[in-house]
């Protein structure tokens, strides 16, 4: 009976995902000579199901399989702040058959952690995403633009609480690095996901968080927090009128950058043509509303220009690592 | 508002929609019923799927394995002593104390139906009083969180069974297990022995599978070869045995614990971060606190089952609270629901009520729908589900360590998670045969690292003050709950030896 009752069970679910699958066409597009691919790209994601990082492979994953000739397979294999994925990602065989979503933890794991890979055992392929951080304070602080901000944050040393995703991680960072810049005194206070920082200060625990547009634009659009500061070279499109820091004369840029990789080693012309295919996925009117609708930010930025961000990146970190 | 309703009803009542829901309901079950097959996974695997739905089917069908799979990891921790998810944790205390007693079926039929029961209840809060809960959830900052984690903390001593000390002995345990990882405010690693795998410390899944199903799958194949009373203790379970369905009295005496619990569960679910296994817990101990026979706690109470499922299934509605009226997802079940709504332009606030409305009323409607379909199978299923006890303890024994490698292994992808299991399960299995519960252990993994989280984040905040614990009233009253809490066993144990005396 168990044993009837389960195969009842398998065969729901497998009606169920056949159905809902069976949307999809195989439709190979191969070129000139590169024997590539053959088989299901795997791209391992070493964050959990959820969230940005989550919906910038998949929906990338989602338009893949006409383009690329063959599916991309999303696998999650998250753990040890990324850790974990990230050293399966830099060890796989370099056939292009495994790639790895990177963002900056590929640069801040090996500096913090005993790990065994660096961000120099990836080779990057293309930068999908960079959603810039932006400084957002609660509709009842005494501030309400950067100005007002930093004259407070200079006569209250330490009184004001930036909240962010966690410790160690890219807003923390940011929030040490505004602070110096700055010279001003604030608290910085890690959460457990941006999500929980932004009840904070919706609650009015915390004076003010730094974070990414998608994790508070529900408050920003009820009215309850107010971004003051952007921490990007150029104005957002989401919402122009917030300042950047460099207009307020201070030379903070800080986003969270993300994009595909492939294991060092991996021949070039397979990172050549996985960029034109990716490229060309990106272009594609339905992968871009669905990546708006999720509120992530679209970017396009070749192996040559993520590999100098990257760098970039690294440069940063390593001059507020000892502080 | 019955227009609203009605074409909500409408909307969910196509082939299409009811399609959806029972798949759901039934994937929801298989992957609860499973050890290591979490909920998360299960609405993981379904979302790529739902982006080409239409966006109302594609909430209905994430609402219902939501709904589905919190409810049925009470079904193995019915049967087999192990739950199926981390919130059927409580569920085991009493639900396998009553399959012992030959009432597995009678324990699934309250499982499911205090699940419904919860689930409908929290529905309920969720579309009448969304927008004014939400609002109410802000009011939890770090220093709450805190003395909530400590409330939750001193349940342990309610846990304790015949032994307090052993009872408080594990949840130390648990304590210092969760310690292991990244430090939450600093980000430097502790005892992690320069291993990377440990930098987010030992994951709860494995640990929670090593603990009660690996220990479990053990404690089978042993006691097979053994002749003592353990040995005796699995072949005596009488496979199927009463009804399934309990008596009408049964269920009334049963309605203001599951209300009770319903509302606690919903309360918890709001409060971001929190989540389903504190809220079973919590309303655990307080079923067997405003209970007149607290003795019969912990040996196959009736209540011990009903109240631990009411409230984590009200935890769904309450969860999708914060998450609908101001896009805050509170676990990480809401984020991969935050996901499914934000792919199709839907925006979580207030005017997602109002442009959206028959979409959110048809995902309401729905979850009604799902939480008596819940009900229906539950109580359909629970004589097929009882069958498991009909095979022999050396057949299933290994089957139940199968699964919980292959669980382990799927919650990551990552090999290293099936030694943490197995670790855990001798521990588990060591642990069992010393008389040590189990339960706390799960409580302290659970609650150790958001009571170090918000107290560090309160010392942040406060600038090093306490005062900030007991000048704010939630967090106040909470503690003194906590303190009564924490000594009311002890005492009654006094006040009882004295009467005897």
């Amino acid at each position: 009976m168990r044993k009837s009752f389960t195969k009842v069970i398998s065969f729901m679910v497998m009606a169920l995902l056949v159905v809902l699958a069976g949307c999809s066409n195989d439709k190979a597009g191969n070129k000139d000579g590169l024997d590539y691919p053959t088989k299901p790209i795997k791209i391992i994601n070493p964050f959990s199901a959820g969230g940005p990082a989550d919906n910038t492979s998949r929906i990338l994953a989602n338009h893949a399989k006409d383009i690329v000739g063959k599916s991309l397979v999303i696998e999650n294999r998250d753990g040890g702040g990324g850790s974990i994925g990230q050293t399966a990602g830099a060890n796989a065989k370099p056939d292009g058959y495994t790639l790895t979503l990177i963002t900056s933890s590929i640069v801040s794991n090996p500096i913090f952690n005993n790990v065994s890979y660096t961000h120099e055992d990836f080779v990057p392929i293309i930068m999908t995403v960079n959603d810039p951080f932006f400084l957002v304070v609660g509709k009842d602080a005494p501030y309400d633009d950067a100005e007002s901000f930093l004259k407070y944050a200079k006569e209250n040393p330490g009184k004001i609480s930036v909240g962010v995703s966690g410790a160690q991680t890219v807003p923390a960072f940011t929030s040490k690095e505004l602070a110096e810049v700055a010279g001003i005194d604030i608290t910085t206070v890690p959460f457990d996901g941006e999500a929980l920082a932004v009840a904070a200060v919706a609650g009015g625990h915390i004076d003010a968080l730094i974070g990414n547009y998608s994790g508070f634009e529900s408050q920003l659009k009820s009215g309850a927090m107010k971004a003051i500061l952007l921490f990007d070279s150029e104005k957002s499109d989401l919402i122009p009128d917030v300042p950047t820091a460099s207009e307020h004369g201070l030379d903070v840029v800080s986003g969270s950058w993300r994009g595909f990789a492939a294991p060092k080693g991996t021949d070039p012309e397979i990172i050549e043509f996985l960029q034109e295919k990716f490229k060309e996925i990106i272009e594609q009117e339905e992968y871009q509303e669905q990546m708006t609708n999720s509120g992530i930010n679209i970017t396009y930025k070749n192996a040559e220009e993520f590999k100098a961000i990257i760098e970039d990146t690294y440069n940063k970190y390593m001059k507020f690592a000892g502080k | 508002m019955l227009e609203v309703w009605l074409s909500a009803a409408g909307n969910v009542f196509t082939p299409t929609n009811i399609f959806a829901i029972l798949c759901g309901v039934l994937f929801g079950v298989f992957t609860g019923a499973l050890p290591g097959l979490s909920s998360t996974m299960a609405l993981a695997i379904l979302i790529p799927f739902t982006f080409s739905m239409d966006p109302a089917t594609g909430l209905i069908l994430l609402g219902a394995v939501y709904s589905a799979s919190v409810y049925s990891g009470s079904i193995s921790a019915i049967l087999l002593n192990t739950p199926g998810t981390p919130s059927a944790a409580a569920t085991v205390i009493d639900g396998y104390e009553m399959t012992k007693r030959g009432e597995s079926a009678k324990a699934l039929g309250i499982a499911a139906i205090a699940s419904g029961f919860g689930g409908i209840v929290s529905v309920i809060a969720l579309s009448a009083f969304a927008p004014f809960l939400a609002q109410q959830s802000l009011r939890f900052g770090p220093p709450e969180y805190f003395a909530l984690a400590v409330f939750g903390l001193t349940i342990i001593s309610s846990l304790t069974g015949k032994s307090p000390v052993k009872g408080l002995l594990a949840g130390v345990f648990g304590i210092l297990i969760a310690t292991v990882g990244m430090d939450p405010i600093s980000g430097y690693p502790r005892f992690t022995f320069g291993h990377p795998a440990l930098l987010d410390g030992f994951a709860l899944i494995p640990v929670l599978i090593g603990l009660f199903s690996a220990s479990q799958a053990f404690n089978l194949m042993i006691s097979s070869k053994l002749s003592n009373d353990e040995g005796i203790e699995f072949s005596q379970i009488p496979a199927v045995a009463g009804k399934v369905v309990p008596k009408f009295k049964e269920l009334l005496r049963l309605t203001p614990n599951m209300g009770r619990s319903s509302i606690i569960g919903t309360i918890i679910g709001i409060i971001p971060g929190v989540g389903t296994d504190p809220a079973a817990f919590i309303a655990y101990n307080e079923a067997k606190r405003w209970s007149k026979d607290k003795d019969s706690f912990g040996k196959g109470s009736i209540h011990g089952v009903a109240a631990p499922e009411s409230s984590n299934n009200a935890v769904t509605g309450g969860s999708l609270i914060p998450l609908l009226s101001l896009g805050i997802p509170g676990n990480a079940v809401s984020a991969v629901f935050l996901g499914g709504l934000l792919i199709h332009g839907l925006r979580p606030g207030a005017e997602l009520f109002t442009h959206s409305g028959d979409v959110v009323y048809s995902l309401f409607f729905s979850l009604f729908v799902a939480n008596i379909l819940i009900i229906v199978v539950g109580i359909g299923g629970a004589r097929i589900f009882s069958k498991v006890l009909v095979v022999k303890p050396i057949v299933l024994g290994p089957i139940i360590l199968l699964l919980s490698i292959v669980g382990s292994y799927a919650i990551h992808n990552n090999a290293y998670d099936i030694w943490v299991m197995l670790l855990f399960g001798v521990i588990g299995f060591i642990l069992r045969r010393y008389g040590f519960p189990l339960a706390p252990i799960v409580l302290a993994i659970i609650l150790g690292p958001l009571a170090e989280t918000s107290f560090n984040q309160s010392m942040l905040i406060s600038q090093d003050n306490f005062g900030i614990f007991f000048n704010r009233p939630i967090s106040a009253v909470l503690l003194i709950v906590a303190a009564i809490t924490f000594v009311s066993p002890f005492l009654s144990g006094v006040v009882k030896k004295k009467k005897v005396a």
